[in-house]
């Protein structure tokens, strides 16, 4: 089943290749969740989602001759993507520090859960928690809030992460090595007590 | 620093516990005829852009060639020395003439 979806997307790449527009709309409509997917957990501060996924979809058009069939198309895709967000993240500007203050009442709950070693529910705190989070990674340079991301919040694995970025595997366990030293050192500046001090 | 380890896992644990913002649902149309807008555009533009190898080539032929007169001009004493040989000549026959 899946392996003739492939062969279906592929078909339609090669239709599109010779700028046949109906194949290059099928494309996009089975290719839009994706897409989306990965450009919402990868947006960058103030940027449009939509422009992002429309300039995936114009790099994907762009290199479909590139396209060799080695892969699934939406693993090529993936990639294109993944790629088309960390170069908009480095165009962010850099954020500045993360404080107590800055924090919503609930993110200050979720730092207090987790200095006191409360179990977090999943309802309202888990939403604090990813805004936290996404907060915390939105301090990192954009390789290392990628990697983090792609690790620890999608859980995809090393090999997966290694397929995405074109990053070799030891390049990604240095790079989350790094990038998690870096957030626990931005998260233990948020703790009360640091505060504090 | 173990302490703060272990926070940091239980922050990412938390974190994937919060449900998924909106599940993604159609290209919205809009969307999809922009896209389509800039890929048509792109390739009329691949179309014409066969000119630009030519221009490039030939920008760079005119620069070469304005060099090169740059050089030559810059160095030819003959010509310097003919300026020079006219202009005495002149002077003398200011000077000599009544």
């Amino acid at each position: 089943m899946s392996e003739a979806r492939h062969a279906d997307l592929a078909q339609f790449v090669s239709r599109a290749r010779r700028r046949d527009e109906a194949a290059a709309r099928i494309l996009m409509d089975r290719l839009y969740p994706l897409v989306l997917k990965i450009v919402r957990s990868h947006l960058p501060w103030r940027t449009s989602e939509e422009d992002l996924v429309q300039t995936v979809f114009m790099k994907v058009f762009t290199h479909l001759d590139q396209y060799e069939g080695r892969v699934p198309v939406e693993h090529w895709v993936s990639r294109i993507a993944v790629n088309t967000c960390l170069s908009a993240l480095k165009a962010e500007k850099a954020r500045p520090e993360l404080r107590w203050a800055d924090l919503s009442e609930e993110g200050q709950a979720v730092v207090e859960g987790l200095v006191s070693g409360t179990e977090t529910d999943g309802g309202t705190q888990a939403v604090a928690a990813r805004d936290l989070v996404q907060e915390l990674l939105a301090r990192l340079r954009p390789a290392d809030r990628l990697v983090l991301t792609l690790l620890h919040l999608e859980e995809r694995s090393v090999a997966e992460v290694k397929a995405l970025t074109g990053w070799s595997e030891a390049l990604v366990k240095v790079r989350a090595f790094r990038a998690r030293r870096k957030l626990r050192k931005l998260l233990s500046k948020l703790e009360p007590d640091h505060e504090n001090s | 620093m173990k302490i703060h380890e272990e926070r940091l896992t239980r922050l990412f644990k938390a974190a994937r516990l919060a449900p998924p913002a909106h599940e993604p649902s159609d290209l919205p149309g809009p969307l999809e005829t922009r896209i389509l807008a800039q890929w048509r555009s792109g390739a009329s533009e691949s179309r014409g852009g066969n000119f630009a190898p030519v221009l490039r080539w030939a920008l760079m032929g005119a620069a070469a060639v304005m060099l090169v007169s740059i050089a030559w001009a810059s160095s030819s004493p003959a010509d310097d020395l003919a300026t020079d040989e006219i202009v005495a000549n002149f002077e003398l026959r200011e000077e000599l003439m009544p």
